[in-house]
């Protein structure tokens, strides 16, 4: 191997230097930025030292999009997870048209989120509103996305609809990789499903939990575009997660340098969420 | 045994209800693409929103995709995604061959180094890297393709990193001796034998790339995207379902084709990325 191992520079600087390029340079830029009063493109920038991080944490509507992006991300690992798992064990019981409902299941991952948000848009307001509720009259189904607690629930809807597919298919690999013999022989013993699930499936499948959990937090802390679509925050300001948040401080109030600061808080954020999420699990995998 | 057969009755009785329920947003979408009157007031769509149309009609369909100019639209998606693709697959298999065949301890650190950026959100650098690459001149098509090389890497690196280690080196030299160069041996003998994984990195690229928003309205000044022109509808102040039921249903029919086709390779890539 030693030829490669002299174009070894050849075959890893087009990869590394767009890298570098593209992530890591920004990255440190931004770091820089978030201590300056940086405005945008022809103004010059001055250190402000902590200033924006000050500005930041107490902000009130920033704080209110931490907290929402908190409530928000719980909701939905707890119901995409939930929803995923139970579609897993449906869809691996053998009925003829398991394929079928699994596409189904799987399909509305492959749509970009911005045009989930619409088609979902479109339901909670013309569905919902003005045809449901122009027959039944049930207050229910009214101001989906007009109603702060229920555009929340919206969001949460709509994510959950987008990522409960994906995390099916992981679920669905783990439960096909259980042993045949060990589920024929709870059978023999006459073991009832209940007891099935929590002596054999879960505990064989806790790898998977460790992967969707981390890739459901992460995708929901992270979550944007059908939060532009759906909601674009409203009413008001009540609905805007913190990726939309860091968006508009940047690119609606041009506050680049007070975005940058809240942003370097939301990467800190994800990175000690989801490594302590992957640590506490990978722990527990142990353990049992 | 007749209870057991009940049971499963059951069951497959939930999941199809679950099945429709997932289906009928996309179906609702598509039934109201084609009502004759989807005059802005939603008439026609009030009067009978989730039953077929009464007339097969498509003139919503001709004025949305005039509205948005979807033909040029879907031509510059299809671009950006291809090219992009393209490259991340080559530049990604020739870093991830690189990395695991010559083993030192700078492979290693470079190999994390290069996926370390999975825990990079993209809202903490956007900005700056908007005025980085307007600075490098970079804020057009070209610069897009190369910023998606940049941010694909990682994911692809590391899917190729994990399928070259379990192809067994002796083929490699067996290629030297037969007084292959490394270019050759690259592109005659590792490429083809990428090929399972290649599938499988494209495919999820291209979900990625085809659907991506805030990149390239963030880059673009006036080229637009699938995902750019209907967002570019919602300028107006109020929401013109009239327009924005066919051009979304249009800009969808493209990522149903792809995922029927290519259904197999996509559940194939998810379970490999997913067993780190």
């Amino acid at each position: 191997m030693k030829q490669l191992r002299r174009s070894f520079p050849f075959f890893v600087a087009p990869a590394l230097i767009s890298y570098i390029l593209v992530v890591i340079i920004p990255f440190m830029m931004g770091i820089i930025y978030s201590f300056t009063d940086w405005k945008g493109a022809y103004v010059a920038e001055w250190w402000v030292g902590l200033k924006n991080y000050r500005i930041a944490l107490s902000g009130a509507e920033f704080l209110y999009s931490l907290k929402l992006t908190l409530l928000f991300t719980i909701s939905n690992v707890i119901l995409v997870n939930i929803l995923a798992f139970t579609l897993a064990l449906l869809v691996t019981r053998g009925f003829k048209a398991s394929n079928l409902f699994r596409t189904t299941f799987f399909l509305p991952n492959v749509i970009g989120g911005l045009i989930l948000g619409y088609i979902w848009k479109f339901v909670f307001d013309v569905i919902f509103d003005k045809m449901i509720y122009n027959l039944t009259f049930m207050e229910f189904f009214r101001y989906w996305l007009q109603d702060e607690r229920k555009a929340f629930w919206a969001l949460v809807i709509v994510a959950t609809w987008q990522m409960a597919g994906y995390m099916m298919i992981i679920y669905i690999a783990a439960i096909q990789n259980i042993p045949e013999e060990l589920l024929e022989a709870a059978d023999v013993d006459g073991a009832s499903f209940l007891s099935k699930l929590v002596h054999i499936i879960i505990p064989l499948v806790a790898q998977a939990f460790t992967i969707t959990i981390f890739l459901t937090l992460s995708n929901s802390f992270k979550l944007l575009d059908p939060n532009i679509s759906l909601t674009n925050g409203g009413p008001g300001r009540r609905t805007e997660l913190l990726a939309l948040h860091i968006f508009k401080t940047g690119q609606e109030y041009g506050r680049y340098g007070l975005a940058q600061a809240q942003a370097i808080i939301f990467f800190f954020m994800i990175a000690v969420v989801t490594l302590a999420q992957v640590y506490f699990s990978k722990g527990k995998e142990i353990e049992s | 045994m007749n209870s057991k057969k009940k049971k499963t009755g059951i069951l497959f009785v939930i999941t199809a209800i679950l099945a429709l329920l997932f289906a009928s947003p996309l179906y609702f979408i598509f039934v109201n693409s084609f009502k004759p009157e989807l005059d802005p007031d939603l008439n026609d769509i009030l009067r009978n929103t989730i039953s077929l149309p009464s007339e097969w009609s498509l003139r919503y369909m001709k004025e949305g995709f005039k509205s948005v100019n979807f033909s040029q639209a879907f031509l510059v998606s299809l671009f950006i995604t291809t090219v992009s693709v393209v490259l991340i697959i080559l530049v990604s298999a020739m870093a991830a061959w690189a990395l695991v065949r010559v083993k030192t301890k700078t492979s290693t650190m470079l190999f994390f180094f290069l996926i370390s950026s999975m825990l990079i959100p993209f809202q903490s650098l956007m900005f700056p890297l908007v005025k980085f690459m307007s600075i490098l001149g970079l804020d057009n098509l070209f610069g897009l393709i190369i910023m998606y090389i940049g941010f694909g890497v990682s994911l692809s690196t590391f899917l190729f990193h994990g399928f070259i280690k379990n192809i067994p080196i002796a083929i490699e030299e067996a290629g030297y001796l037969d007084g292959c160069n490394t270019i050759q041996l690259f592109v005659l003998i590792i490429l083809p034998l990428l090929k399972p994984i290649i599938i499988t990195a494209a495919v999820l690229n291209v979900i990625w790339i085809w659907n991506d928003f805030l990149l390239p309205f963030l880059i673009l000044q006036d080229i637009k995207t699938i995902p750019l022109a209907i967002q570019s509808l919602s300028k107006t102040y109020s929401i013109r379902w009239d327009l924005y039921i066919p051009v979304v249903f249009l800009s969808i029919i493209p990522v149903l084709i792809f995922y029927f086709l290519a259904q197999k390779h996509i559940i194939k890539g998810i379970t490999s990325g997913s067993n780190k």
